[in-house]
């Protein structure tokens, strides 16, 4: 297993500079010029050329690329929008980012694995259509009209929470009020294919022999469905899982900008918009490895869910 | 993880429960939240390139003379008074001298020369350098006293010193940190003083309880980025905030019948325009931009999709800049006139200029009201077997594709109250922003001309000239609309007036906003 684990470390290096030379040609192919975005409508041509001379967008692209990666490494890399080292710039949004993700997914498994398995047991019951019916809404509205609906709700009609923006840590009271709202809108999204794929897979396993067979030795009901079929319906419900946790550190950027939430996502497609290329450079490649590490855990993850899985 | 659950649960429910303590427990200290569109960009006033920077500078920083409550006239700020020489070339003001920085540092004419040079040095590129081009030099004449030595006269430079990207900076303290770090943390002498910007969450300033015009009645001003215009009515109907700006006309209308806010609305200083090519054919030809303006019924979409945020224009110069020539630019206004459209359109393609089915994109930025008027517009030209499509772009993307001669393109401009801000870069033929390439000998003869001729009588004709050949008889641009301000405040908020450009002056000579 450390081998498989270093191995897979490893593999990063060849992957990290493929997605590297990826974004960057991207950045460079994109429409636009970071000089003309950082001075706005008034600039002039001079200090245009200015601009482009101080942040060495004038050499050529291997050149920049070049300088990009050493200074990434070096920790030198700098936003040309907060002047400041992109990692820095990164890790400070983490903290609402991960506040926010990790809520709205703790809410999400609250919701849908015990949805999932209720529906999965109860097959064809008003449960199992109400909770399907649920899981589509959730993924077909988008997060800015739930969003609003909610504001208007809560802030507008009821004024019991705040309409949006960060109230600071989420261990402070203000804080978990501002993070309630965006935390549940965003659960909703994720809600639907963890209650669907916990349904079909724990349907999958409740047909097999060995669950008739538990049941005929007399094994109570209750302890058929959660140690016998949940347990192995366990692998799909976990790969989906992590899949969403690895997503939910580049941010969620509809439900940050709706809710004003200072993170990771809006981060990123503001960088865009601004043409900050050392940020979006530096950003994506962060996020990449942050991406691949937690795939990484999952795999590992397996290992201890199943052990018959084996690391080679 | 199960505990988690249940404290995260709980304090769900503890919280709210006794949100009511959390307005008691802040009572005491007077705290104004504004919601803003955008965060600003830059607060290092020489690096600021826009409105949203300028709105939170002019809390902080303070100029030489100030435009805050009377947009068209001058008054003293950190001049007291000041003197212009009988040939407009040599500017004389006599500063304040009981006035101090928020570092305790006084204020001196040598910090007044650093900042106006800081802006005029190019390894600086401010955004706003071209303003004091005509500067030739500076100096200072002992502590209270600066000289500015223009090469030629140049009208609009009381407005370029009263702007806010011309705030005056602490020289020694800039020259310590430097000009990319005083960009974080400024520091100026203006009413409030800098605490802390956290990126996409919130500006925050508390008041200086020494500002020299009065003591701020407001111990903290908090600015907060909130990008949908949708959300910021929620924050101002709950009581999230207790300024709003930018908001959507639907919303407004609703917030109208709110018994506890304020709606404010005045004329604005901002216009959208649609613009043609002077070069490219077919639009250059002044019977297609005669066309286009009769086929589309300006009038009627301009009410329906401005409703209550703009007026319709006829000219570049709104009613609160001079000169006054409304009802002449009106009268030149063309009618929605099927048959005359139809009739240039057939000329133009009996002639080769135009293609039967051609094909055009109308550029513009992703303002909602300009993708409507542009859709407009498209729909209105495929009646006559013009394909037009819209293409709304991100402003990185738009703008070199205006600056290469897009062809037809919706764009808009917001300026100080002064015609040269209103036209020169529009309309002089090396300009940047000059989109149509539009290009003639007189236009920008006088356009130079109002520069630097000193009464605004004289420079009024010039830009009664240009507006009348450009607007009125060339059809370069299509004026469409005065954008107006609508800002809405919670009842109790005291003293506060909107401003046409978009800025929140809190403290000034003759108010001193407060919260009840």
């Amino acid at each position: 297993m450390l081998n498989y684990t270093i191995r897979r470390l490893l593999l990063l290096i060849p992957l990290l500079f493929f997605i590297s030379v990826m974004i960057f040609g991207i950045l460079k192919l994109t429409p636009g010029d970071p000089a003309v975005v950082l001075l706005g409508e008034r600039a002039t041509e001079e200090a245009l050329e200015l601009t482009r001379e101080k942040y060495a967008l004038n050499s050529p692209f291997y050149v920049q690329y070049v300088k990009m990666m050493g200074n990434f490494f070096t920790g030198e890399l700098k936003s040309i929008y907060y002047k400041e080292n992109v990692i820095m710039v990164v890790l400070k949004k983490m903290i609402p980012t991960l506040e926010l993700g990790l809520t709205a997914l703790m809410l999400a498994i609250a919701v849908s694995i015990p949805a999932g398995i209720i529906s999965s047991v109860k097959r064809n019951s008003i449960f199992d259509y109400t909770s399907m019916t649920t899981a589509l809404f959730g993924i077909s509205i988008p997060v800015f009209f739930t969003g609003i609906l909610l504001i208007y709700l809560f802030a507008v009609k009821l004024k019991v929470l705040p309409a949006s923006g960060y109230g600071g840590s989420m261990f402070t009271i203000e804080g978990l009020r501002h993070l309630v709202m965006p935390a549940f809108v965003l659960s909703f999204t994720m809600m639907a294919s963890t209650t669907r794929i916990t349904r079909s897979s724990m349907l999958d396993l409740l047909q097999e022999d060995y669950i008739r067979t538990a049941r005929a030795k007399g094994v109570k009901e209750n302890q058929v469905i959660l140690k016998h079929a949940f347990k192995n319906a366990l692998m799909p419900i976990a790969t989906n899982v992590g899949n969403q946790i690895a997503r939910l550190f580049a941010g969620a950027v509809l439900t940050e900008t709706v809710f004003a939430w200072p993170g990771v996502g809006r981060l990123a497609v503001n960088a865009i918009f601004r043409r900050d290329e050392p940020l979006v450079f530096g950003c994506v490649l962060i996020l990449s490895v942050i991406y691949v590490v937690v795939n990484l855990m999952v795999d590992l993850f397996y290992g201890i869910i199943n052990p018959r899985i084996r690391y080679e | 993880m199960k505990n988690v659950f249940i404290v995260a649960g709980l304090a769900i429910f503890l919280s709210m429960g006794i949100i009511h303590h959390i307005p008691c427990a802040e009572a005491k200290e007077k705290v104004l939240r504004i919601g803003m569109a955008k965060e600003p960009a830059k607060l290092n006033p020489v690096f600021i390139p826009g409105i949203y920077g300028e709105a939170v500078a002019g809390n902080i920083f303070d100029t030489l003379v100030s435009y805050k409550e009377n947009a068209s006239m001058p008054t003293p700020l950190l001049a007291s008074k000041w003197e212009i020489s009988e040939d407009g070339k040599e500017y004389t003001f006599h500063l304040r001298e009981d006035v101090k920085f928020h570092n305790n540092e006084k204020l001196t004419a040598k910090d007044v020369k650093f900042t106006l040079e800081a802006i005029m040095d190019t390894a600086n590129a401010s955004p706003s350098k071209e303003f004091f081009e005509p500067v030739e030099r500076i100096e200072t004449d002992g502590d209270f006293i600066i000289k500015l030595h223009l090469k030629n006269p140049y009208a609009p430079l009381m407005l370029a010193l009263g702007s806010h990207t011309a705030g005056i900076m602490p020289a020694d303290h800039v020259k310590q940190v430097g000009m990319d770090a005083f960009d974080s943390h400024p520091v100026g002498t203006g009413p409030f003083i800098f605490v802390e910007w956290l990126p996409d969450e919130r500006i925050v300033l508390k008041k200086n309880p020494g500002y020299f015009l009065a003591e701020p009645a407001i111990d903290k001003v908090i600015f907060r980025p909130i990008p949908k215009p949708e959300v910021m009515a929620a924050e101002i109907e709950s009581g999230g905030i207790d300024i709003a700006q930018n908001l959507l006309p639907q919303d407004i209308s609703r917030l109208e019948k709110e018994g506890n806010l304020n709606v404010m609305t005045i004329a604005g200083l901002g216009n959208s325009y649609l613009g043609f090519s002077y070069k490219k054919a077919p639009f250059s030809d002044p019977r297609f931009r005669k066309a286009v303006y009769h086929a589309v019924p300006f009038d009627a979409a301009i009410k329906g999709i401005w409703k209550g945020v703009g007026e319709r224009s006829y000219s570049w110069i709104p009613d609160g800049v001079f000169p006054f020539d409304t009802e002449y630019m009106k009268s030149r206004a063309l009618p929605h006139d099927k048959e005359k459209a139809e009739e240039y359109f057939n000329e133009l393609k009996k002639e080769g200029i135009l293609q039967d089915g051609f094909e055009f994109s109308i550029y513009t930025s992703q303002n909602p009201h300009r993708v409507k008027i542009a859709t407009v517009v498209a729909t209105e030209l495929r009646k006559y077997g013009l394909k037009a499509k819209v293409e709304s772009l991100e402003w990185g993307t738009l703008f070199p594709i205006l600056k290469n001669d897009s062809g037809c393109y919706i764009m808009g401009w917001g300026s100080v109250p002064d015609p040269d801000r209103w036209t020169y870069k529009i309309f002089h033929s090396g300009s940047t922003m000059n989109f149509s390439k539009y290009e003639l000998p007189e236009i920008d003869e006088a356009l130079d001309l109002g520069r630097s001729l000193v009464s605004s009588k004289q420079r009024g004709e010039q830009y009664i000239k240009v507006m009348r050949k450009a607007l009125g008889e060339d059809y370069i641009h299509i004026p469409l609309v005065f954008k107006s301000v609508t800002v809405v405040t919670g009842k109790n908020i005291e003293g506060f007036t909107p401003s046409p450009q978009d800025y929140f002056h809190l403290v000034t000579e003759k108010r001193n906003v407060t919260v009840n």
